[in-house]
């Protein structure tokens, strides 16, 4: 599964980021005398049956939820449509303030929950939307609903959306040299550098955190990058929304290929990952 | 008699100080803990009385007021099983030193007690550590369970414990408790993956996604039939 | 008589008993008093047959009314509908991909286009030569009971109807059993019997509708029509393809001829095949980082399109 490979990726964890994660993880009692100190980014992926409070966090006795536990990590659902609407609408609130804050009669306990969201999900009920091999049996309306199970303003923090292709049997053997993560994530790691002592004294560690007003100064884009960005929103039907996220992909490509400026490629890529805002979707 | 013994509880991730007193006073037997204990705090009494008898001292059957400082806030939890017990046998007379108070300035006491007197671990080890540093604790004193863990922060003394004999024995001056030494932890050792994406043929385009979603933080969706990525592994 | 609304459409209206009047709705028990029309009025002489279904539709309907549809208009026929959502649209628009004439029965006035997305479809229809009807004067505003009346006029006017999906009791049975009281002939496809998209339809061929596989089937049923014969590559499809070799020379999104070629080598690449990314990326050796670029150019400009399963080159202009 790709998503569990995500974890070998990751950029490597700073020492007081990982006290921090430690701290969450003590008071979930989720570390043990063995292994006392979190030494990895954390990779959680609760099951569809989870809890409001055991995701967000809270209880009788309020304890940190999976969104804290993924402290600078990630926090992966599988399924997302699964999900019972109303549990994924409370991730709306930790995704944008990177927060949480659980309050009591007497008392509010506010946990961090700095984490990386990735979901999978099918394209339908069926599974087949969009597959080149098997038809898909659902109506228009059924992969509406089904797609609508995700509310907009969730889908609006998902930076980044990829549809997965089947790959056939026989290509699967001729590919050629394959990329190890090791080598993945020493570019990881170059870009994040690069992030970090770009945003030195903004306190934020990635460009998925940039600002409206950082991204004005870190993600500018020449005149003709503007116009086909103009084109791609007339001509492929993505919503006004996705302006900023794309930039801000954008801004990452950039930085995997240690370039200064956003050029016409960077962009591209950024806008080929907004699968779900494009309009053939569902119709 | 009247004592008073510290230790810490967390609100969230941030600790605060409590201050446990204890008095001792003539009268019928009673025995209560009052400031805000919830549940688990006001069991603690029959852990603490039974741990104390099994240690081979008696609990004495005299009106024992415990009382926990701040009284405006909720405690939680059984980590003040071990102060409480302390803070009894201090104000019963059980311990008895000439320079406890001087001992008891900056130290404090973590731990859930059994039955038989043994020193539990509790949860949140870390965030008291770094806040009882912040506040000027030297010296803390837990469960061995909790040791290793609490070792991760530097500067302070921490003395971990298996039974609430060592501790008796420590405060009246008759034995010493070994120091946790400072354990190293190596971040981001070289370490083996279970899964790695060499084994993935094909999908270079979700890599790719998955790369600069680790590279910017961002977050990800992906969207395909579950059979694809299930069965991918080759 | 023919006069113009205030949008500037030129929409005739003939009145029953007039010499216009089609003689194919006199028969029809209870003909419109007046039927608006807008277009080429002659196609009403031509062998129309009707082709509807549900608005709710599965891919593989879609997939059999494009084929369906794509097939009558070879052999000749005028491919009649009611510009709904779904299969409706599907038929209207297949027809005019495949250079045929179309004829769209609305169950509302010309200013009130329902739905009104399709008013691009509306207008197409008639700059490419094809006929729109309704019985109810411009101002008229769409109404659930339109659309079943109108129903008749869709069979009226055709020798047959084929319903492609339908589920139970929805406004495709009612055309279709308008069609059998008016002795016009119901063509149904056939369905899994779990399918709820077949109910419907598996429900008409129980009562007597004929169960057709395939378009040969649907013309040997009129003695005064012919079964032609198709070859594979029809000329439809290789005038395309013509449009298609042609329109790489049209390509001219890079800076220089260098860059220009890597456009049109992604362009001829994915021809006619439906590739995804990571295919396009092998066969023409361009990155993975660098071949969006080209992608997105390519897409915007109206090149290539997203398809199931990666993308695929358009071969006409739309």
């Amino acid at each position: 599964m790709l998503a569990r490979r995500l974890p070998s990726i990751l950029p490597n964890i700073q020492f007081e980021e990982a006290l921090e994660v430690t701290k969450i993880h003590s008071v979930a009692g989720t570390l043990s005398a063995k292994n006392p100190m979190v030494l990895n980014r954390p990779f959680r992926s609760p099951h569809h049956t989870i809890t409001p409070a055991s995701l967000i966090g809270g209880g009788k006795m309020p304890k940190p939820g999976e969104i804290s536990l993924a402290h600078f990590g990630v926090l992966f659902l599988d399924e997302l449509p699964e999900f019972k609407k109303s549990t994924l609408e409370l991730l709306r609130g930790p995704l944008e303030d990177r927060i949480v804050t659980i309050s009591r009669s007497n008392l509010a306990i506010t946990y961090p929950c700095n984490f990386m969201f990735i979901a999978s999900m099918n394209p339908c009920p069926c599974g087949y939307y969009n597959c080149k091999e098997k038809e898909c049996n659902c109506t228009t309306d059924q992969i509406k609903k089904y797609i609508n199970k995700i509310s907009g303003p969730l889908l609006d923090r998902i930076d980044i959306q990829i549809e997965v292709q089947s790959v056939e049997y026989k290509k699967l053997n001729s590919s050629k040299n394959i990329e190890t993560s090791e080598q993945i994530r020493k570019r990881v790691n170059e870009a994040r550098k690069i992030q970090l002592k770009r945003y030195e004294k903004y306190n934020i560690f990635s460009n998925s955190e940039l600002t409206p007003q950082l991204i004005e100064e870190h993600c500018k884009i020449d005149n003709k990058s503007k116009k086909i960005l103009e084109l791609a929103f007339e001509k492929l039907g993505l919503s006004a929304r996705a302006y900023s996220r794309i930039l801000k992909v954008a801004r990452t490509i950039a930085d995997l290929s240690n370039s200064r400026n956003i050029e016409v490629n960077h962009l591209a890529e950024a806008i080929q990952y907004r699968s779900l805002d494009r309009k053939y979707w569902g119709s | 008699m009247l004592s008073i013994v510290k230790s810490m509880a967390l609100n969230g991730l941030n600790g605060y100080q409590i201050y446990i007193q204890v008095d001792i006073s003539k009268g019928m037997p009673y025995f209560e803990i009052v400031g805000l204990p919830d549940t688990s705090v006001r069991e603690s009494k029959e852990r603490v009385k039974t741990a104390i008898k099994n240690t081979n001292i008696e609990f004495q059957s005299r009106k024992i007021i415990v009382n926990l400082a701040p009284a405006n806030t909720k405690k939680e939890g059984s980590s003040l099983d071990l102060p409480i017990a302390i803070g009894i046998l201090i104000a019963s007379g059980n311990i008895k030193n000439s320079n406890i108070s001087n001992l008891l300035k900056d130290t404090i006491f973590l731990g859930e007690l059994s039955l038989d007197g043994t020193v539990e671990g509790i949860n949140g080890i870390l965030p008291i550590c770094i806040e009882a540093k912040k506040q000027g604790i030297k010296k803390i004193i837990l469960s061995t369970k909790n040791a290793k863990e609490a070792s991760i922060i530097e500067g302070l003394e921490i003395l971990p414990i298996n039974k609430l004999k060592e501790a008796i024995e420590y405060l009246n001056g008759n034995k010493k408790i070994e120091q946790e030494s400072k354990s190293c932890f190596l971040i981001n050792k070289e370490q083996k993956y279970q899964f790695d994406f060499a084994d993935v043929k094909g999908q270079e385009n979700v890599k790719r996604a998955l790369e600069i979603s680790a590279a910017g933080g961002h977050n990800c969706i992906l969207i395909g039939s579950p059979r694809i990525w299930k069965n991918n592994v080759s | 008589m023919g006069k113009l609304n205030k949008v500037g459409k030129k929409i005739e209206t003939i009145k029953l008993g007039e010499e216009k009047y089609p003689e194919k709705l006199i028969k029809i028990r209870n003909p419109p008093k007046q039927i608006y029309c807008e277009g080429n009025i002659d196609l009403l002489k031509e062998n129309i047959i009707a082709i509807v279904g549900s608005r709710n539709y599965t891919k593989n309907g879609k997939k059999l009314a494009e084929k369906f549809t794509k097939e009558l208009v070879e052999q000749g026929l005028v491919i009649a509908s009611g510009l709904a959502h779904g299969i409706d649209t599907i038929a209207h628009k297949t027809t005019l991909e495949n250079r045929g004439k179309t004829i769209a029965i609305l169950g509302n006035g010309f200013n009130n286009i329902f739905p009104k997305e399709n008013t691009e479809l509306y207008n197409r229809i008639i700059a490419e030569g094809g006929l729109i009807i309704s019985e109810y004067p411009p101002e008229v505003k769409a109404e659930s009971i339109y659309f079943i009346k109108r129903n008749r006029i869709v069979s009226g006017i055709s020798i047959g109807v084929l319903v492609i999906e339908a589920a139970y009791r929805s406004g495709t049975s009612i055309t279709a059993r308008l069609a059998e009281e008016q002795g016009k002939k119901v063509f149904v496809l056939p369905h899994e019997i779990g399918d709820i998209h077949g109910v419907g339809t598996n429900n008409l061929i129980k009562k007597g509708a004929i169960l057709v596989t395939s378009t040969k089937e649907i013309i040997d049923q009129f003695s005064y029509l012919k079964y032609k014969k198709i070859p594979k590559d029809s000329n439809i499809i290789s005038k395309g393809q013509e449009k298609n070799v042609s329109r790489v020379k049209d390509i001219n999104l890079g800076k220089d001829d260098k860059e220009n070629n890597k456009y049109k080598k992604v362009y001829e690449i994915i021809e006619r095949n439906v590739l995804d990314v990571n295919e396009i990326c092998t066969k023409t050796e361009i990155s993975l980082n660098e071949i969006n670029k080209y992608l997105l150019l390519l897409e915007v400009n109206g090149f290539i399109k997203k398809v199931a399963g990666g993308y695929t080159c358009i071969l006409d202009k739309e």
